[in-house]
């Protein structure tokens, strides 16, 4: 085979990124440079002509300018700093080389192995010139260029054939490391007669000793030099095997896996579980069986030699869901943006819709049926309100943002399903169901670092889905101790702990979506609501949403079932509703308007819930059962659900038909149309089947004429008694208490035309 | 054996080594092709008998078979490597200046001293672990190949053929006649060196095996082989067949979109080299052997770190052979029933029909006997035999994001309790171990898992990415579709469930509530849907005890329960057919019947309290319409399945009454 190892200059530069060796590397290097020499050298293999690489990398080096920075040269100062810093890394970002000479760049990529030991060697030469001050050439650590930023990293499952021996950046996780193993860079031999060594240590070549002294210099004896392991030099290697990123894996394939080797101080870098982008040369070497046979295995073994490991930090930024305050907004926007401008474009256009509410509903959970009430609900929290912090004489205290829904119902209604969804789309999220949960599952638990035997925190679900959702199926299974630790969680949303000499707050800024059966499985229509619940007043005013998920038949929405099972088991797939995002895109509108929008109320918006609150606090005054009395923190439910409704648009700005969808939302979760705040029961005739279809068109044909009384008149409102005496002046058979031309009316409210304010009915 | 066969069934790397020459000639092979390859086997595969005389490997046991000549290996992709990179063609002065390939196989030849020049072109292939379908049904892999019909071309199948200089092997394919001569010709000059060689290979080989089994406990020995459902695959195949083989498949080209999981039919080429594997491997140092640029001498150090890894990978071939895919096509065990022995598609959906709709024109007859058949165990419970017989057929047909569609699984409740396996009356067998049993003699792959507290806390069930040996660790939740589960619970005894115990019971909860599994990778977990009807057998009279399944059936035996009476096979033949080709079908339905069935649906959410049907109950009912459509061997929908559903599930919400009653 032609072009054997030194012959040509080149190839022992090859090693030099690796195993410095002494002859291009010494500090002298820069000032023997071989530059006006007659004979061209070039790489081997090829037409690329050394002296020329070496120019275009000096003055890439010289001049490359930041447009940031005009005037000075960037590599020149980061070599400064390098060097101040002492740290002998000068990392290269590819993006600058690419722009500033594509052509070197080329090279860099198709020939690393050549290409990095010339850069090594000027940067050196450039450091020894211009920046290392005179009189400390002594001991200086010799810079190594590590390239990073490719212009593309490759995924894993392309790397081919063609990119061995070329410079790729491949993406992926850490899973293993190996322990650090001592590489011999420099062997120390002594005579094991005379004792005497040769003066200077023998370098080793990729694992070889170059020149083992096969005489003695001082007694002439052959063979007698025994390599002293402590005066040797060693560097430290690392093997790494690194796996494709989840989302890179092809549907039912499981995922790639490549080998790394990773020298000095790189070691440790990356730890398993770390996402990492490696920059570093894609290498196979052949493998033989056994020393002693003559087969050969027509395999090659693939491995990457790494020059440079970054952590990759976007993904996880991606997934947080809110940026509560200043510092994170900060820090996010620091970070970078991880939508590209047409992305958000895009988003934009789907928020700038007038339907977007709409269609954000039939969006969620597709296959679930009906509950547009529950899905709008969910909405809410999925987007989440303002962070506040307070200011002033409270100041440093925080009110959440966190929009917390309870689903209590019958059993079957699909509950658990809504759940395991909004789990799915929530940028971040973990399920777990009450039955199995402890309170320490839930918050966080101390235990034994098994290799250290220290004390570590491990989080629990709460803890993990801070800035997400947890859903926790089977609320009311969940034992007494574990709900109680839910109290601090969801109002202040954090954890303390005070465990085996560990105290510590931990931040759970999470919202809950709680799914429970009613006491005794199926809804009793002869008990209060709370009573049905039975969860402890103080837990359940903490939710901000608690819907009544009752199974009310209704042959209509039975209808529409049954066909759209029909349609699912015996025809064809059902089309995606027309105009819905997938659950992807879904996903990212979330994120999306959490990053990007933190809206305000209105003065006007504002004033209107406040009225809601007066009004809903009446409701509950009265009545000698348990019933749901509005506390201050419905107010601030009501302006949660308002701001996340204007989210949902991608509005800065509350209105005041946010407003007014909150409080109807809120109304309808209570099923309060059906609701009777003297008893506090739920009147079920009015949604279970006893309620007569006579009856029900009675009820639709009293609120129409309300509302044409309502019309007619002026002010578009009136009193209920007003409205009895008039109805009953138009038809006779409209002769009613005021309790029941309430419920007509409240047909109106649920079809959203009017409003209720203690007695007065208005139109809208 | 007067027949003639074509020359790539008796000497398959010949005919690779003829096609690449033929295609490269002198000149240098501008990237890894396939110059005609897949095409000349296809042809030869598509004449009818050819493909059942390959053998496959299972059938036959791997010892039987000869190095180099063309076989057939079906199973399921259990694992997939990282591509491999290996020498595909090179050329030195053993080749007399010409390109030889080295695909299809596993070793190249050696370099001959220092100074030799060679030059060669790495390309890639990948690489999966297959192993034989799990549970796997005895007759099913008797279905097409005959044991004694192995190797009609006994005379010429030698490895060596392919080993020949390259200058005499330019045979055309057509002339099969000539090269059966040449063939024989060869064999008999080379007969010497073959016996010797063979022998030596056999002798290492059994070596190998030996050391394997005594160095490694029966543990390691089935960690080595990573069978999902362990070495006992087969309810009632023990000593019948020869031991289950995993095979390492190479495969080439890059357009394979297998998935795991998936079940395959391969032909192609087995390699049994020893000494090939988990020998420490030494990257080589010789210069000749190094790629291009990197001219230095390298001598990179294996990743010793990693040793275990590669040992794991790479057992010995003895134990692992080495599969080379020449052709594939993507399958199921009940497509295979009905086409076993038959290669080209379009040729044996025509007969697949015709067949299917002569077995559907007897279709009360089969119903009747497959009735019969799987009632026997459960005590003459027809009933019960009913929804055994509708998991058989059921098959997620449609996946919503919430919900598959199609999937049916059964709970047989109030199984009596066995305590002396021993002494009942026929031979032992349990009602859940007869029934699996008669499952098996109609279903082409059943999977009997015994739960109990040990089995369940010692092992975890879901197969687990292990980094230590870089392996998925099977478990016996990887299954094939249309495999057909039986969990028997009968020997479930109180205890606490660990850690282990607790996660293999909520995997099984989303095996059979969702159909799915999600495999373990420790940074990540990975959902695979699977299609696998599910059979609990439980002595619990009320409900089973792990999971939710579709349907809750209270036994009711009017005798003892009996291993299911020997059919004639015409009508076994029948049976099978029909359960395979009755589970594929596609089904339709008429507006009248839908509307029908809608006011039904319609009528029963409307009724009070208990009687009050709920989603979960009309998407029940919907399937059992469709499947016992298909059990009467009718694709069209009606009323009256309708009808016959509900009456079943009347006689079962009874019977469900009176079990609730008793406790």
């Amino acid at each position: 085979m032609p072009g054997g190892p030194g012959e040509t200059p080149t190839g022992t530069q090859t090693d030099a990124f690796v195993y410095p060796s002494p002859q291009v590397m010494s500090p002298g290097a820069g000032n023997i440079n071989p530059e006006g020499d007659a004979t061209e050298t070039y790489v081997w293999g090829t037409l690329v002509n050394v002296q020329d690489v070496r120019q275009r990398f000096r003055r890439f080096v010289e001049h490359f300018e930041l447009a940031s920075r005009e005037g000075t040269s960037h590599y020149d100062a980061k070599l400064r700093e390098c060097f101040e810093k002492e740290d002998f890394q000068l990392d290269l970002d590819c993006k600058h080389l690419h722009a500033y000479d594509p052509h070197l760049y080329k090279l860099l990529v198709a020939y690393p192995q050549e290409m990095i030991p010339i850069f090594d060697v000027v940067a050196n030469e450039h450091f020894v010139e211009r920046i290392l001050p005179d009189g400390e050439d002594e001991e200086f650590q010799r810079f190594q260029v590590r390239t990073y930023n490719l212009q593309e990293t490759k995924p894993m499952r392309d790397l081919n054939p063609s990119d061995i021996d070329k410079l790729v950046a491949v993406r992926g996780m850490v899973t293993r490391c190996s322990a650090i193993i001592p590489d011999l860079k420099m062997a120390f031999f002594k005579c094991s007669s005379c004792g005497a060594s040769p003066p200077e240590m023998t370098y080793v070549d990729r694992g070889r000793v170059n020149e083992p002294p096969m005489k003695c210099p001082g007694c002439d004896a052959l063979g007698t030099a025994t390599l002293i392991h402590n005066r040797c030099i060693f560097a430290n290697k690392q093997q790494v095997k690194m796996q494709e990123t989840p989302d890179a894996i092809p549907e039912g394939e499981t995922p790639n896996t490549v080998s790394m080797c990773v020298f000095d101080s790189l070691v440790d870098e990356a730890k398993p579980g770390d996402r990492v982008e490696i920059t570093g040369v894609y290498r196979a070497v052949p493998i033989r069986v056994a020393p002693t046979q003559r087969v050969l295995k027509a395999v090659y073994k693939t491995y990457l030699d790494v020059i440079h490991i970054r952590k990759d930090t976007t993904a996880r930024i991606k997934n947080t869901a809110a940026r509560e305050d200043e510092e994170d907004r900060a820090r996010h926007e620091r970070d970078g943006v991880a939508f590209t401008p047409e992305r958000i474009a895009a988003l934009e256009e789907i928020g700038k819709r007038e339907d977007v509410y709409e269609r954000l509903v039939s969006s969620l959970a597709p296959s679930i049926w009906e509950m547009e009430e529950v899905k709008k609900g969910l909405l809410c929290q999925l987007f989440g309100a303002t962070h506040k912090t307070l200011t002033g004489s409270a100041a440093g205290s925080r009110v959440r943002g966190d929009i917390n829904v309870i689903l209590v119902g019958d059993p079957g209604v699909s509950k658990s399903q809504l759940l395991t969804y909004v789990n799915k789309v929530a940028p971040r999220g973990i399920y777990t169901s009450g039955r199995g949960s402890s309170a320490v599952g839930l918050t966080a638990y101390v235990t034994r670092d098994p290799e250290t035997k220290d004390f570590v925190l491990e989080s629990g679900a709460l803890v993990l889905s801070d800035r997400g959702i947890c859903c926790i199926d089977e609320f009311d299974k969940m034992s007494e101790g574990a709900r109680s630790t839910l109290h601090e969680v969801m109002e202040q949303q954090t954890v303390s702990i005070a465990k085996a000499g560990i105290i510590a707050v931990l931040n759970a800024r999470t919202s809950v979506l709680a799914s429970a059966n009613p006491i005794g499985s199926r809804y009793n229509p002869n008990m209060s609501v709370v009573e049905n619940i039975d969860l402890p007043p103080t837990l359940l005013s903490r939710f901000d949403l608690i819907f009544l998920v009752l199974d009310k038949p209704n042959v209509e929405t039975d209808k529409r079932l049954a066909a759209h099972l029909i349609s699912l088991h015996f025809e064809k797939p059902p089309e995606k509703v027309t105009g819905a995002l997938d659950a992807a895109t879904l996903t990212e509108y979330i994120s999306y308007a959490r990053s990007k929008y933190h809206p305000v109320l209105s003065d006007e918006a504002a004033e209107y819930l406040v009225e809601g609150y007066v009004d809903m606090r009446r409701l509950g005054v009265g009545g000698g059962r348990k019933v749901i009395t509005a506390t201050p923190r419905q107010l601030e439910s009501s302006i949660r659900l308002a701001e996340s409704l204007a989210r949902m648009r991608l509005s800065n700005v509350v209105e005041k038909r946010d407003s007014t969808e909150a409080l109807r939302l809120m109304r309808a979760a209570m099923q309060q149309a059906a609701w009777d705040p003297k008893t506090g029961q739920i009147d079920m005739d009015k949604i279970l089947t006893g309620h007569s279809a006579s009856d029900r068109r009675q009820r639709g044909a009293v609120a129409e004429g309300i509302a044409e009384i309502l019309s007619e008149t002026a002010a578009g409102r009136a009193r209920l008694a007003e409205l009895v005496v008039k109805l009953k002046e138009r038809n006779s058979q409209f002769e009613m208490s005021v309790q029941e031309a309430r419920d007509a009316a409240m047909l109106l409210v649920e079809q959203d035309r009017a409003t209720i304010k203690g007695d007065v009915v208005s139109a809208l | 054996m007067s027949q003639n066969y074509p020359s790539c069934v008796v000497d398959p790397l010949g005919t690779v080594a003829a096609l690449f020459d033929a295609a490269t000639g002198t000149s240098e092979p501008d990237g890894d092709g396939d110059w005609g390859v897949s095409a000349v086997f296809e042809e030869a595969l598509a004449v009818p008998g050819v493909l059942e005389t390959i053998p496959e490997i299972n059938n036959i046991g791997v010892d039987a078979v000869r190095q180099g000549t063309l076989v057939r290996f079906r199973c399921m992709v259990q694992d997939m490597y990282n591509p491999e990179f290996y020498v595909g063609a090179y050329k030195d002065e053993t080749t007399l200046g010409r390109w030889k390939t080295t695909k299809y196989t596993e070793e190249v030849e050696p370099v001959l001293g220092r100074g030799s020049s060679r030059e060669q072109k790495i390309w890639e292939r990948r690489i999966l672990y297959c192993v034989p379908i799990p549970g796997e049904s005895v007759w099913l892999r008797r279905l097409d190949s005959k044991r004694d019909s192995v190797y009609p071309w006994k005379t010429c199948a030698t490895s060596i053929c392919a080993k020949r200089p390259r200058g005499e092997n330019v045979v055309p394919c057509d002339e099969a006649e000539q090269k059966l001569g040449t063939c024989a010709h060869f064999a008999t000059t080379l007969i010497s060196e073959s016996k010797l060689k063979s022998l030596h290979t056999r002798s290492i080989d059994t070596a190998d095996v030996e050391q394997a089994k005594r160095s490694t406990d029966g543990e390691t020995l089935k960690a080595v082989l990573n069978l999902p459902l362990g070495n006992v695959s087969d309810v009632n195949s023990i000593g019948q067949l020869p031991a289950s083989t995993p095979c390492i498949v190479k495969m080439y080209g890059g357009d394979c979109k297998l998935k795991l999981n998936d079940v395959v039919e391969l032909v192609g080429v087995l390699s049994i080299v020893p000494g090939l594997s988990s020998e420490p491997e030494r990257a080589d140092a010789e210069g000749a052997f190094t790629t291009k640029s990197s001219n230095n001498a390298v001598t990179f150090q294996p990743m010793m770190d990693f040793m275990e890894e590669e040992r794991a990978r790479n057992p010995p071939t003895s134990l692992v052979p080495r599969f080379h895919a020449i052709i594939f096509r993507s399958t199921s065990t009940h497509e295979f029933v009905s086409r076993a022995g038959l290669y080209p598609i379009a040729a044996c959906e025509a007969l697949c029909l015709m067949r299917k709709s002569e077995l559907f024109a007897r279709r009360a007859k089969v119903r009747a006997a497959l009735i019969d058949h799987l009632s026997a165990p459960l005590g003459n419970d027809a009933t019960a035999a009913e929804y055994v017989l509708y998991a058989l057929l059921s098959r997620v047909h449609v996946r919503t994001d919430a919900i598959p569609i199609g999937k049916f699984s059964v709970t047989l409740l109030g199984v009596p309790v066995d305590n002396e396996p021993g002494n009942s009356g026929d031979g032992g067998m349990t009602v859940a171990r007869a029934l699996a049993a008669a499952i098996a003699d109609i279903a082409p792959a059943v999977a009997y898992l015994q739960l109990t507290l040990g089995s369940l806390n010692s092992r975890q069930w879901v197969p687990k990415k292990d980094y230590g040996t870089d392996r998925l660790r099977s478990g016996p939740l990887q299954l094939a579709s249309g495999t057909c589960l039986i969990l028997d619970e009968t020997r479930l005894s109180t205890g606490k469930l660990g850690d282990i115990g607790v996660r293999n019971v909520n995997a099984l909860k989303e095996f059979i509530e969702m159909q799915e599994v999600e495999y373990d990778f420790e940074y990540h977990q990975m959902k695979l849907p699977v299609d696998v009807p599910t059979i609990v057998v439980s002595t619990v009279p009320t409900k089973s005890v792990v999971a939710e399944t579709d349907s809750k059936v209270p036994l009711q035996m009017s005798v003892k329960p009996r291993v299911s009476p020997i059919v004639a096979p015409e009508l076994l033949k029948e049976m099978r057919e029909f359960v395979a080709a009755a589970r594929l079908s596609n089904h339709t339905i008429s507006r009248e019947s839908s509307e029908y069935i809608e006011r039904e649906m319609v009528a029963a959410q409307q009724r009070e309290g208990n009687d009050k049907a709920k989603e979960k109950d009309l998407h029940r009912w919907l399937t059992m319409t469709r499947l016992t459509a298909l059990s009467m061997g009718e694709t069209d929908m009606n009323a009256e399945h309708w009808k016959k559903v509900l009456e079943c599930e009347r006689a079962v919400s009874k019977r469900t009454c009176r079990a609730c009653d008793d406790c």
